[in-house]
């Protein structure tokens, strides 16, 4: 399914990101399209959960511009931003589930809080997404701590995923996965981007995601986007950074 | 299993509430659907998603047409989600139900592509949640929850003396800087509170005791009164409580934090007991430091009280000095010798709370409440037990 609208999802512009001396993000510049999928990698400590919190409006970056849907979030008042966050879906990195609802409380939180969707709806639309995100439908009433790692990260894709968001953002969805399980988790992400119309913003750290699971590959170097490319162009290139990252790789199929 | 926590579980922190409390001012158009227009079509119109389906799902009983032959048209809507697309099939499945024909034939492709994506599932029904207990299986679940925790308190004491044993015997094994720490922390932290509430309440003893024997002329024996009252029992006591809330209940949360964080796992896998790193150091540190808070809210309550009797009730402070060291002997001690017993109770219950916590975040609460609530009734009893036998003793 191509997305409804076209354009940019997500333009930043000139970003800096500065704690004390410490420089993260310099003159960054980054553009996501509407219905890609994207993947931002760097080394460690090169600001990628930085960027991210920038993206989903936790942080706000020290200089520069960012529009999320084509709106300038510096120059939006709280009621804005609170819709603009309900547009948005976001997956962290250890799941975040609230561990005094069950599953099915927690995918449908959202839904509870921000519309006005009877009962019985709610939890259609909730359940919907709990077997969307490949979990099955005797999970919903489990409490977070009686779930497998896998099955958290399912389950808070579920959530993620409640009130239709047009970007999901997905921190590491592959950690703490075996192979298969990350592969059956990419997938999944890409189907449900063809079916939701979603685009779809990665941290990523797993090389088979980079190479088979997205579009599009943003290598975060030098305090900004060094390079955005599908990984096959990216690993052809020549500089020092991205020589390192891909070169003991093999190649692709 | 026992369900953890039976004895005192907290409130959640996060309730699901079960009511709608959608925003004031509507996010989107609400989603229509219009059939007195052109006849033999159905137009749907508006928001279909999560935002605007909600007063159409409401109404999904009104007046809709019952027979006929209609053609859908949704080319006017919106934005359809994952709800509107719901919402438009339990529509359609019901005017269908009702009599009535529908023709689907007109939807835009991503329409129906939502249409069927919704049905994929199949039942979506939520499955039926796990029936509450009745009342009699609660009562055993919570005996069965009592005896097991008094069990494994007495595994856990058990524990601690077997590792504390040898580590007394060879002292220099034992972690220094772990006690040294938590003595910082859980004594000279805790001066300004224990000194300032211990204070008020010599305060207070002299204050009702000096109302009393101010009128049977008996001022002399404030001396005796405050001395009493605040070296046997109010120092002692208050100092525990004090420590209770605000040294017992960190241990919960600080070893419950590192049960979560898996800390503790890691210290068991690198060959390091928990019991001696952090288990022990702590209890050996509140049993150093609850004394000697002891003695220093002694002194704090003494000069609250003298000062409430010199200043109000003229007790003539060179008297009041011979009296409190008639007292020295027995009382200063009765009080002190209880107060490592009260440490113990308090570092104990603190520690096995955390060690208790099994993964989630919402065991931590509780194990802190619970730690506060334990030791604080245990320094009671025990202050009781303690009385007795000093009675019998004649102390």
């Amino acid at each position: 399914m191509k997305p409804l609208e076209q354009g940019l999802a997500i333009e930043v512009r000139g970003l800096c990101n500065r704690f004390g001396s410490q420089v993260v993000h310099e003159g960054l510049d980054l553009d996501v399209e509407r219905g890609s999928v994207v993947a931002l990698v760097g080394g460690s400590g090169t600001g990628k959960t930085v960027l991210l919190n920038n993206l989903i409006m936790l942080t706000r970056p020290t200089k520069g511009s960012i529009r999320v849907l084509g709106q300038d979030i510096e120059r939006l008042g709280l009621r804005q931003r609170q819709k603009l966050q309900l547009r948005l879906g976001v997956m962290f990195q250890m799941g975040a589930l609230f561990t005094s609802l069950t599953v099915l409380e927690n995918v449908c939180l959202p839904l509870a809080e921000h519309t006005d969707l009877p009962r019985a709806m709610r939890e259609e639309v909730g359940m919907l997404k709990i077997r969307l995100a490949g979990l099955p439908a005797e999970a919903a009433h489990k409490p977070p701590s009686a779930l497998s790692g896998g099955m958290v990260k399912r389950a808070a894709l579920a959530r993620a995923l409640a009130l239709d968001p047009e970007i999901l953002f997905l921190d590491e969805p592959a950690s703490g996965l075996d192979p298969v399980g990350a592969r059956a988790f990419d997938a999944l992400v890409l189907e449900l981007r063809e079916l939701l119309g979603l685009t779809v913003f990665q941290i990523t750290h797993d090389l088979d995601s980079i190479w088979h699971g997205v579009d599009t590959v943003a290598f975060l170097a030098r305090q900004r986007v060094l390079a955005m490319a599908p990984a096959a162009e990216l690993a052809r290139r020549d500089e020092p950074e991205l020589r390192e990252y891909f070169g003991t790789r093999p190649m692709e199929k | 299993m026992i369900h953890r926590g039976g004895l005192d579980a907290g409130m959640p922190v996060l309730c699901f509430e079960p009511m709608n409390k959608a925003s004031a001012t509507p996010i989107a158009e609400a989603a229509r659907l219009d059939w007195r227009g052109e006849p033999g079509l159905l137009t749907a119109q508006g928001s279909w998603d999560a935002h605007g389906c909600g007063p159409l799902a409401r109404r999904l009983a009104a007046d809709f047409p019952s027979s006929g032959h209609w053609r859908l048209d949704t080319t006017a809507i919106g934005r359809m989600d994952t709800a509107g697309a719901f919402l438009l099939l339990h529509l359609i499945e019901r005017l269908r139900a009702a009599g009535a024909e529908i023709d689907l034939s007109g939807l835009p492709e991503r329409h129906r592509e939502l249409l069927e994506l919704v049905q994929r599932p199949g039942d979506l029904r939520p499955p039926a949640p796990e029936t509450p207990l009745n009342p009699l299986e609660r009562t055993g679940q919570l005996a069965i929850a009592v005896l097991t925790h008094s069990y494994d308190t007495l595994v856990f004491t058990g524990e601690i003396a077997r590792h504390a044993a040898p580590l007394l015997l060879r002292p220099w094994r034992l972690r220094w800087a772990t006690v040294i720490n938590e003595v910082h922390a859980a004594g000279v932290l805790a001066i300004p509170i224990v000194a300032l509430l211990s204070f008020l309440i010599g305060v207070v003893i002299a204050y009702q005791a000096g109302a009393t024997l101010d009128r049977f002329g008996a001022n002399i024996f404030l001396a005796d009164m405050v001395g009493v009252v605040t070296l046997r029992e109010m120092a002692p006591m208050i100092t525990a409580i004090v420590i209770a809330g605000r040294t017992g209940s960190s241990y919960a949360a600080r070893i419950g934090t590192m049960r979560v964080t898996q800390e503790v796992d890691a210290l068991r896998a690198l060959a390091l007991p928990p019991l001696e790193m952090l288990v022990i150091p702590r209890i050996l540190a509140l049993m150093i430091a609850l004394p000697l808070l002891t003695v220093l809210a002694d002194a704090a309550g003494l000069f609250g009280g003298l000062l409430i009797s010199h200043a109000m009730f003229g007790l003539d402070l060179n008297v009041a000095f011979e009296r409190l060291e008639l007292l020295k002997n027995t009382h200063v001690w009765v009080g002190l010798i209880k107060t490592p017993v009260f440490a113990a109770i308090i570092a104990l219950i603190g520690c096995h709370e955390g060690m208790k916590v099994r993964g989630s975040t919402a065991e931590v609460g509780q194990a802190t409440t619970s730690s506060v609530v334990q030791a604080i009734f245990w320094v009671i009893v025990v202050d009781a037990v303690f009385s007795i036998v000093f009675r019998e003793l004649n102390l």
